[in-house]
């Protein structure tokens, strides 16, 4: 394991901070995600984020950028996606109609889908910036 | 490859701007297509254009552009606010004030008045005229001083504030008035303005507001503060008057007047005023206008005085709701864990008051210490003139089949100036002991019928004539009959001035010591009583309009008869024993498991059932059966060449709008709210609240206010709208108060049915809301309402009969709550028995707006099944039920209902005729994002591979 872990680059500790978030989020959903304004689940969210998941992973072994990226845009997409199941509880929120207070559940779920996105953008940038030779540089690690 | 071409980084780069714009447009058009009728409408665009004729035009309105719209509706709601508006008091002819007269305008209200509410009503009323500017119109001066201490000087600080669910009224303390402030007051007429919010969503506040008793409806400590010093200022002869406007649709408690130290000469009760009702208020002022309106509601002394509030005091926090004991153990949500209990039966209202009072008067029902005036400061059907009528002539007349009366009465104006008077009959129906055996209630006086007269000149008189119908004296008995019967006994009609006065008239014919009378108008001679000589339990057993046989439909919502209720019941107010019945104790449930079983939505879909026939092949447009019966086979054949996918786009597409269908050419048609405005008007327009109009009691007057809200409605390009309310003011607390006309259910019903006239003769398709049990707006999305059939009939579905008999409108809106424990969009007892069958509504049944709120509860399967015919919400492709014949018989009946109603009731078809086409549009922005989508796909992957493949290429050189 400490060999495993010599000379990682920030890269690699972001994306097991994406890795895991990811995961908290789609637990969240999976309890949370069908509630008074959402009548059903969303399953590309479960399908874009394990996927997500499973290309971060990857990029622990073998880290090419390119899976990291892929997993970005597929955080991109849940959270969007996700977003999109809250749409009708955000009117609910901005038109006042019923005086709905903020779930603590949607501020979590959205403040951890920045964060997610965040690090794997983070983990991209400081994958690259470990790279001099332009024939690797999609291959952080060797 | 030319090693210039392998450049892995840009690639790169290019994939992944391109895959985030791609991730981007790929989620966002799933979003958009799941809600592309919300998208279309707001953007409002049709996804169907069609072949218009000049030929076919089936609606015209007068007037074409907004300038003349807006002066339309301008003239049309000020004479309705004008004729509306209510003199309460005017001791020693304080009105109408003098032309020349310099008036003090006092509340921070007087800079930022009251005109209408939040929600479906709500209007930007930036742009509308200041109270200061409708008083200056009609040449009065305003005090400028004044003015600015509130818009721009220490007052500015203070006015209404709404915070969440709490209304507080944050006036301006007193010692904050500078000298110079009140300096310049000096030999003016001061009118304070009283105003209140209200809206959509939550009830008024009960408890925790800044109302003298906690309540937002009682005057707080600065505005009696302010009373208090503007009557020593009159004392001082500092100011001349004062004069009160009472700015709310809710009953602002007038408990003040009763006050040691405040002294106020006049009162006037305006409502919300809307876009130009400020200038009525100023011609009534000023004597243009006589004000001939009467109260549509009581104005009480003490607002917590009905049986209704005695049991929202009990409850937490005073409010309407509460939840069931064991909510948290029985895992209920937010749709299902509230109930409200309407424990006053028929007692709405003057219903109560005027009842206690004669038991009281009666020694009857053990009324104890009954004082009427500590409760009721202004009864029901109040209103001064300035000038005076007499009545002369009074007579009634049975028809000569018995079937109705005609009320015959001169009225003289006796006075000095020209007015209007409104003449209101109240019925009685004897209180039997075989209602008091078997829990059937009968209200003393109740409304049945009411005339307005044309101007009528000093010195002349008008003979006014009202025909009550003897159905009217029916009662309904959920108990041993379950049915409506006429029962045996003295019945009288009361020409009254008031719902008080129809009763003393009533009590003189009982021998009552007038002494105990304090009533100078009070006249033996204007009851009339008639002997009803054997019950008759089969005539109103079946519906006049249907012929259906009428029997109890709404156990289920009464907790005493619910099959289980387990331990749960409810006292209901009774005269037969008024203080034994009087809530003493909170009205605590526990949910049983038969209740948590009936909250469950899904119920089980019925396996039998014939599929319904699609793609016929035929082509039958709905244009052609324009005019064709309902129960036409016409209508069949053009449900049978309808694909099945389209008939569910017709009955689940209807975000404030209905889907066109090429296939029969029907063409799309937008919706709009509100009651009092149409939200998208072009010409900034609103009119004042619906009371205000109910107060008129002018039928006439009010189908012209739907006419005049039809022009602004066909000049903002919609073809429907979400009005009127039609729910009761149950107590003066309901929080949606502006969209809603009376306490009474016949002026309700009344006004409503000729507002609908108005409407549909220009072709806008009314929906009459909030069906049913609507009163309230606290946890109203799920919240149980527990009631009995006779109030259920009697007071809250009445409304809504005459809406759909009457008014014949076109369409119904369902509400957010349950009767008892089933969401009322999927109460079939209610929304086919009652509704369909024995009301023989044939229009469509609309959810409220099931997009945006309680999609636990309000289900496709269970709304359809149950009577709801179209959802307010985007379109469904109802994939999970689609197999289901019964599913799919309900979903034809609910496109039939909804093709039907569009064919003759809708502008929409305007300029199509029998073989005109209908054509689908795509709309512009999903064409666009679909181009995004197949563009950055393309794009994306593209660079993908050829990252891939130069980061290899490169490797092996």
């Amino acid at each position: 394991m400490k060999d495993f872990l010599k000379n990682k680059t920030i890269g690699f500790y972001l994306s097991i901070l994406s890795i895991v978030l990811s995961i908290i989020l789609v637990v969240l959903y999976a309890i949370f995600g069908v509630d008074e304004f959402a009548k059903t689940y969303n399953p590309s969210i479960f399908v874009t984020l394990c996927i997500s998941i499973v290309l971060m992973a990857t990029s622990l072994f073998y880290e090419k950028v390119l899976f990291r990226e892929g997993s970005l845009l597929l955080n991109l997409y849940a959270f969007i996606a996700y977003f999109g199941t809250q749409l009708n509880y955000v009117a609910n929120l901005a038109a006042n109609i019923d005086g709905s207070a903020i779930s603590s559940i949607f501020i979590v779920s959205l403040i951890l889908y920045v964060f997610d996105i965040a690090s794997s953008i983070v983990s991209i940038i400081f994958s690259k910036k470990k790279e001099h030779d332009e024939i690797n540089i999609y291959q952080t690690q060797e | 490859m030319n090693k210039k071409f392998l450049k892995p980084k840009l690639y790169n780069c290019l994939f992944l701007s391109t895959g985030v714009l791609f991730s981007i447009f790929l989620a966002g058009r799933g979003i958009a297509m799941d809600n592309k009728t919300i998208i279309n409408r707001t953007l409002n665009i049709n996804t169907t254009s069609k072949d218009a004729s000049d030929d076919a035009i089936y609606f015209a309105s007068t007037y074409n552009n907004d300038a003349d719209v807006k002066n339309y509706v301008k003239e049309v709601a000020t004479e309705a606010e004008g004729e509306g508006l209510v003199l309460l008091k005017n001791e020693n002819n304080a009105l109408p004030l003098k032309t020349n007269e310099k008036i003090s305008l006092f509340g921070a209200s007087s800079v930022n008045f009251n005109y209408n509410a939040t929600g479906s009503s709500g209007t930007d009323s930036s742009k509308y005229g200041t109270l200061k500017d409708a008083l200056t119109n009609v040449g009065f001066t305003v005090n400028q001083t004044l003015l600015d201490f509130y818009s721009t000087g220490v007052g500015k600080d203070y006015g209404r504030v709404t915070s969440g669910n709490l209304y507080t009224i944050n006036e301006v303390p007193f010692d904050k008035y500078d000298e110079a402030t009140l300096n310049s007051i000096n030999d003016s007429v001061a009118i304070v303005t009283l105003s209140r919010e209200s809206g959509e969503g939550k009830d008024i506040s009960t408890a925790r507001s800044d109302g003298e008793d906690g309540s937002y409806l009682s005057l707080s400590n600065q505005e009696l503060d302010l009373l208090k010093n503007l009557t020593t200022f009159k004392n001082q002869n500092k100011i001349k008057k004062i004069v009160v406007l009472l700015n709310s649709s809710n009953m602002i408690e007038q408990d003040y007047l009763y006050r040691e130290g405040i002294d106020v000469d006049a009162v006037m009760w305006v409502g919300n005023v809307g876009a130009y009702g400020l200038n009525g208020v100023a011609k009534a002022l000023n004597g243009d206008i006589n004000p001939s309106g009467r109260l549509s509601d009581t104005l009480c002394r003490d607002n917590f005085s009905s049986p209704a509030m005695a049991n929202w005091k009990l409850n937490n926090n005073k409010s309407f709701a509460s939840g069931y004991t064991n909510y948290k153990a029985a895992k209920l949500d937010s749709s299902n864990r509230s109930y409200g209990v309407y424990n006053e039966g028929i007692y709405v209202g003057y219903r109560y008051y005027e009842t206690r009072y004669e038991d009281a008067m009666l020694n009857n029902g053990n009324t104890s210490e009954y004082v009427y005036d500590n409760d009721v400061a202004f009864p029901f059907g109040y209103g001064l003139s300035y000038t005076t009528f007499d009545y002369t002539s009074f007579n009634v007349t049975p028809s000569s089949d018995g079937d109705s009366y005609t009320i015959k009465v001169k009225v003289k104006n006796t006075g000095e100036v020209k007015g209007k008077h409104a003449v209101t009959i109240y019925m009685q129906k004897p209180y039997t002991s075989f209602d008091k055996t078997n829990g059937v209630e009968k209200a003393s006086v109740e409304l049945a019928g009411f005339a307005k007269t044309s101007e009528i000149n000093p010195g002349e008189e008008e003979e006014v004539s009202i025909t009550i119908k003897k159905s009217q004296f029916k009662t309904y008995d959920s108990f041993v009959n379950k049915t409506y019967i006429l029962e045996k006994g003295d019945y009288y009609l009361s020409l009254g001035v008031d719902s008080h006065n129809a009763i003393n008239n009533i009590l003189l014919n009982k021998n009552v010591d007038s002494s105990k009378i304090k009533d100078d108008a009070a006249d033996k001679g204007f009851a009339y009583k008639i002997n009803i000589a054997e019950d008759d339990l089969t005539t109103y057993s079946t519906s006049e309009y249907t012929g259906e046989k009428i029997t109890n439909q709404l156990d289920h919502a009464d907790m005493n008869k619910y099959d289980g209720r387990g331990d749960n019941s409810v006292t209901y107010i009774s005269r037969n024993d008024w203080e034994s019945t009087w809530p003493k104790s909170k009205i605590s449930f526990t949910a049983t498991e038969k209740m948590i079983e009936d909250f469950k939505p899904h119920k089980a879909l019925p396996t039998d059932g014939i599929m319904p026939t699609y793609d016929s092949g035929e082509l039958v447009t709905v244009a052609s059966l324009r005019g064709e019966e309902f129960d036409s086979e016409n209508w069949d054949r053009l449900l049978n060449s309808m694909s099945q996918k389209d008939q569910i786009k017709l009955v689940t597409a209807g975000h404030l709008s209905t889907a066109g269908i090429s296939s029969v050419a029907l063409p799309d048609t937008t919706e709009a709210d509100g009651p009092t405005a149409v939200t998208s008007t072009k010409t900034d327009s609103s009119f004042p609240s619906e009371g205000i109009w109910a107060s008129s009691f002018n039928l006439e007057l009010i189908q012209k206010v739907g006419d005049a809200f039809a022009e602004d409605i066909i000049n903002s390009d919609t073809d429907g709208i979400y009005a009127p309310g039609v729910n009761i003011h149950r107590t003066p607390f309901g929080g949606r108060s502006n969209e809603y006309f009376s306490e009474d259910p016949l002026l309700t019903g009344l006004a409503a049915s000729y507002e609908i006239i108005g409407l549909q003769k220009k072709g806008i398709v009314t929906h009459v809301k909030h069906f049913a049990f609507n009163e309230c707006e606290t946890e109203r999305s799920g919240i149980g309402i527990w009631l009995n059939e006779q109030e259920a009939r009697e007071i809250m579905l009445l409304p809504f009969e005459l809406a759909v008999t009457v008014g014949d409108s076109g369409a119904i809106m369902n509400s957010f709550n349950r009767a008892g424990c089933l969401w009322t969009g999927a109460d079939k007892n209610l929304s086919i028995n009652i509704l369909q069958k024995e009301w023989g509504f044939k229009g469509y049944a609309i959810t409220d707006m099931a997009s945006s709120n309680g999609g636990l509860y309000m289900v496709y399967d269970d709304a359809y099944m149950g009577g709801s015919n179209l959802f307010l919400s985007s379109e469904n492709s109802l994939d999970e039920y689609k197999d289901n014949a019964a599913f799919c018989e309900k979903v034809r009946d609910s496109a039939h209902r909804i093709l039907y109603t569009i064919c003759n009731k809708s502008i929409a078809m305007n300029g199509l005729k029998s073989d005109s086409v209908v054509l689908d549009v795509t709309p512009w922005w999903e064409i666009l994002v679909n181009t995004f989508v197949i563009t950055f796909g393309i794009i994306a992957t593209i660079t993908l591979v050829m990252t891939i493949v130069s980061e290899i290429l490169l490797k092996r050189e």
